[in-house]
């Protein structure tokens, strides 16, 4: 985040600059786990610099939000005091320091506190509003840093970590992992975490910088909350608070732990408790939170306890920038613009003018093509649209963050591979030569055999059907065991019904079936209008019942109490299997979690493959290794392993569900259909894994028969109420 | 559906003026923030592409908007149902208007008084945005809306876009 900022402020100013990265993507380190807040330092130390960044990033941000073109929503916060003495402190000393500084801030009192926030506790007695604070999307404002500098001009270098720095009275020389050198006029330290370690390469020990570990809960569902909500602060931080999230959700934590080792952003389940137990206090609401996600990000805690900007002390040529801890958003513009002043008065340089600079906007084409990730309906499009960024995104994580996909509920498991054939074909890789996140974070490898080539996806329309005048009788999204069994079932008494099925190999074997996604469902006179995305065209069909057969998928690692980081190699069934059939291998040496019938068959095709397979019974306590997969504990016991394979818990696949409002945002809420298979909406039933979802294939084929049966009498019976109006 | 925005707002144009524009789609095209093309459809239906920011995106979509439940000239309610382009999914805006003839509380010549409601529904990608995002959207598209129409009605010229 500070290097981009200083990158963009550089640029701004006339000053070519080039921005040298050691990942393989911008905001790898802190700038992609924090709070995602952009603060107005309403409790921060007067007399500090941080303090100072603060105030003055306040007035920068109206313009560069705009500028920068970010997601961000000014939602406010909300400090909440649960006893008498929170809120005298509220009131004597932070609505006070808050004056100082010229944050605008209101006391409330408990009534006005619960008119203004009815989710937050009963005991809160009172609170400080402070309308100023806002929330961010910080991936995206790293990026639009950089993009906006690019655009004037700049250049950056990822995957370029530096191994040695020398400082001399005229220039400053960066060399390379692999020999290279850079020479500069002027270089700026903002190497975050490892700040300290560049600057010793220069012979600069002046400071440290010690990582301080905060874990974090994400959460689909919101229970309301649409400010941010945060207790009394203490001397580790601002606490443990719940806030928004940009794109929807809600963001539980932090911890804040120091330690020592600055590649630990492990999680582990007994700090997930402990996040909710304290977000309960101030939302009792979370305690009922699935969360979708735990990550952990690290602070940059200097050894002198503030801020550090200034030139260093193994010569000017070298300008730190570091000790930017858990404010690192919020003052980014501030710190820029300082080094940058900074350094011109160091150099001698002229003070340019700003120039006004915007990153390349993000126009999409107007055709989508097919919904790549099913969890948020996101399409090729828009990935294409993502490979597309200046910046050159090469690895998984980086499409993530720029597009969308594989942040949802099945955390890419579902769609992973789809996304990684357009990013390869994009950068003209192999599919075996994209990484995740860092350089030796590999996906899969190489298989032993040749996929069958894949034909051009095509959609299957059957005939007539974009010109139909007459509804479809039934539509049935999913063409699986539950869905063909409705099919079978509804096709017995001349029902005109259409399945609409995602997945090429399936919608290929039954013929008629529309190779499609379903986005969205609408009831419109009487009828469902049901929105398919094809891979050439959007296409509306109309129905007189609808049924969901969409089926469930594995539950992933980041649903689970599994300690430990997030290296490349932890995947589910889904996920292996389509790779397996792509004739890809999920890795050399696997642990596989599950038992029963697809647990056999799947392992039995690992060991086709060549993979040395491990099986477990039960969910692996730990993982370690970064940024591959390198043990599993299991039982107490580290086995070693590159892969690690869920097969043993399934979840409802009921995402397009939610703009009905027929289950919430939890992951894997099941469709709430009543025993004949109808759901609260007239017209609408489910069948199969999406009602109940462990059940096998022959209990899903069996359900899909019975509702179609129900369904297709129903439709004999008259109309339902709604339609006889 | 849900209701993301309920206001109401003082227009420098009498009721009839107002009902005058939102049946002239030269008109619309001019006061509907990021009207590329509109064109009338029948006697109470438009056609065209909208561009709407979202922050950090612009969407571009295809709009069929209809004009219902018509009391001339007290009540109406305008329907845009939408397709974006390079996103799979749909959006139905509802605003049902109410106009009320009213002195100008500024002392001016009379007005109207609208009453307004803004119903969102939105399926596929675009609701994958989050709603407060959206919300965000719509309230500066309505805020941009509702001064373009009052420039239009008071005769000024060069809406916000």
């Amino acid at each position: 985040m500070i290097g981009c900022a200083v990158l963009f402020e550089l640029t701004r100013r006339g000053v070519p600059a080039v921005l040298v990265e050691a990942a393989p993507d911008l905001g790898e380190g802190t700038s992609k786990a924090n709070s995602a807040i952009i603060h107005t330092g309403f409790d921060s130390k007067p007399g500090s610099v941080e303090s100072a960044m603060l105030r003055r990033a306040a007035t920068l941000w109206p313009d560069l939000l705009e500028t920068l073109a970010v997601p961000w929503l000014p939602v406010g916060a909300l400090m909440i005091a649960r006893t008498d003495e929170e809120a005298d402190r509220l009131g004597t000393v932070i609505a006070v320091n808050a004056a100082q500084l010229g944050v605008e801030t209101q006391l409330l009192d408990r009534a006005a506190t619960r008119d203004l926030a009815p989710y937050l506790t009963e005991e809160a007695v009172a609170s400080l509003s402070i309308p100023g604070e806002a929330i961010v999307d910080p991936f995206w404002l790293t990026r639009a840093f950089a993009e906006a500098a690019i655009a004037g001009g700049a250049d950056v270098l990822l995957g370029a970590p530096v191994t040695g720095l020398s400082v001399g009275p005229e220039e400053a020389t960066i060399t390379f992992a692999d020999g290279t050198s850079l020479v500069a006029e002027q270089v700026i330290d903002a190497a975050g975490l490892r700040a300290d370690e560049l600057a010793h390469m220069a012979g600069d020990t002046s400071f440290s910088i010690s990582p301080r570990k905060g874990q974090f809960l994400i959460s689909e569902e919101t229970f309301g909350v649409d400010r941010i909500v945060l207790p009394i602060p203490g001397p580790m931080g601002k606490g443990m608070l719940v806030t928004p999230i940009v794109f929807g959700g809600l963001l539980l934590g932090p911890t804040a732990v120091d330690g020592t080792d600055k590649d630990d952003r492990s999680t582990d389940p007994v700090e997930a408790d402990r996040i909710l137990a304290a977000c309960q206090t101030l939302v009792p609401a979370v305690g009922a939170m699935g969360p979708i996600r735990q990550f952990a990000g690290l602070r940059h805690v200097s050894s002198t306890g503030d801020f550090i900007l200034r030139p260093s002390t193994a010569g000017d040529r070298l300008y730190v920038a570091a000790g930017i801890r858990s404010t690192g958003i919020s003052t980014s513009p501030a710190v820029a613009e300082r080094v940058v002043d900074d350094v011109l008065s160091l150099r001698g340089w002229v003070r340019a003018p700003r120039k006004a600079l915007s990153p390349p906007d993000h126009e999409l084409p107007e055709a989508a093509g097919e919904v790549v990730c099913l969890c948020r309906s996101i399409s090729r499009a828009e990935i294409l649209a993502a490979c597309a960024h200046i910046t050159k995104p090469r690895t998984l994580d980086a499409i993530k963050r720029r597009g969308g996909a594989t942040f949802g509920d099945c955390q890419g498991n579902l769609c992973a591979l789809d996304v990684a054939r357009i990013v390869a074909a994009a950068r003209d890789l192999p599919l075996a030569a994209l990484e995740k996140h860092q350089a030796g974070s590999w996906l899969w490898l190489a298989g032993v055999t040749t996929p069958a080539p894949r034909s051009a996806r095509a959609a299957v329309q059957p005939l007539g059907l974009a010109s139909e005048d007459q509804p479809w009788d039934v539509v049935i999204v999913g063409g699986g065991e539950a869905g063909r069994g409705v099919a079978s079932a509804t096709g017995e008494t001349a029902t005109r019904s259409l399945v609409v099925e995602r997945r090429p190999d399936r919608a290929r074997r039954l013929p008629g079936t529309l190779e499609a996604t379903v986005v969205g469902l609408a009831r419109e006179e009487g009828e469902w209008l049901v929105l398919a995305q094809t891979a050439l065209s959007t296409v509306e069909l109309r129905a007189r019942r609808v049924v969901i057969a969409s089926g469930n998928y594995v539950e992933p690692r980041e649903h689970r109490a599994i300690a430990g980081p997030r290296p490349a190699g932890i995947m589910t069934a889904d996920l292996a299997e389509s790779l397996l059939a792509e004739g890809l291998r999920p890795g050399r040496r696997a642990v596989l979690v599950g038992q029963g019938r697809r647990a056999a068959y799947l392992r039995q095709r690992l060991e086709s493959a060549g993979l040395v397979v491990i099986g477990a019974s039960s969910e692996p306590e730990a993982v370690r290794g970064e940024p591959r997969l390198d043990a599993v504990r299991l039982g107490g016991k580290w086995v070693t392993a590159d892969s690690l394979i869920l097969v043993d818990r399934v979840r409802s696949q009921t995402f397009l569900l939610r703009s009905l409002d027929l289950v919430d945002g939890r992951p894997g809420v099941p469709a709430p259909a009543d025993t004949d298979g109808r759901l609260p909406i007239v017209g609408l039933w489910a069948a199969g894994c999406c009602v109940v979802p462990s059940i096998d294939h022959d209990g899903c084929a069996a359900m899909g028969r019975e509702v179609g049966a129900r369904v297709a009498r129903s439709l004999t019976e008259g109309p339902p109420p709604e339609e006889a109006q | 559906m849900s209701e993301l925005l309920r206001d109401q707002v003082f227009l420098h144009g009498s009721r009839s003026a107002v009902w005058a524009l939102v049946h002239d789609p030269q008109a619309l095209q001019r006061v509907l923030p990021g009207a590329e093309r509109i064109e009338s459809t029948g006697p109470a239906t438009f056609r065209g592409v909208l561009a709407a920011r979202i922050q950090f995106l612009t969407v571009r979509a295809d709009v069929e908007a209809t004009l219902e439940d018509a009391d001339p000239p007290r009540h109406i309610v305008l329907r845009f149902k939408g397709r974006p382009h390079g996103l799979a999914g749909s959006f139905v805006v509802v605003v049902p208007f109410d106009l009320e003839a009213v002195d100008d509380p500024a002392g001016g010549a009379g007005g109207t008084m609208a009453s307004y409601v803004v119903d969102l529904t939105v399926t596929g990608r675009i609701a994958s945005f989050g709603a407060p995002l959206l919300q965000d959207t719509l309230r500066r598209v309505i805020a941009t809306l509702v001064a373009n129409v009052d420039a239009e009605l008071r005769g000024a010229s060069a809406p916000m876009s």
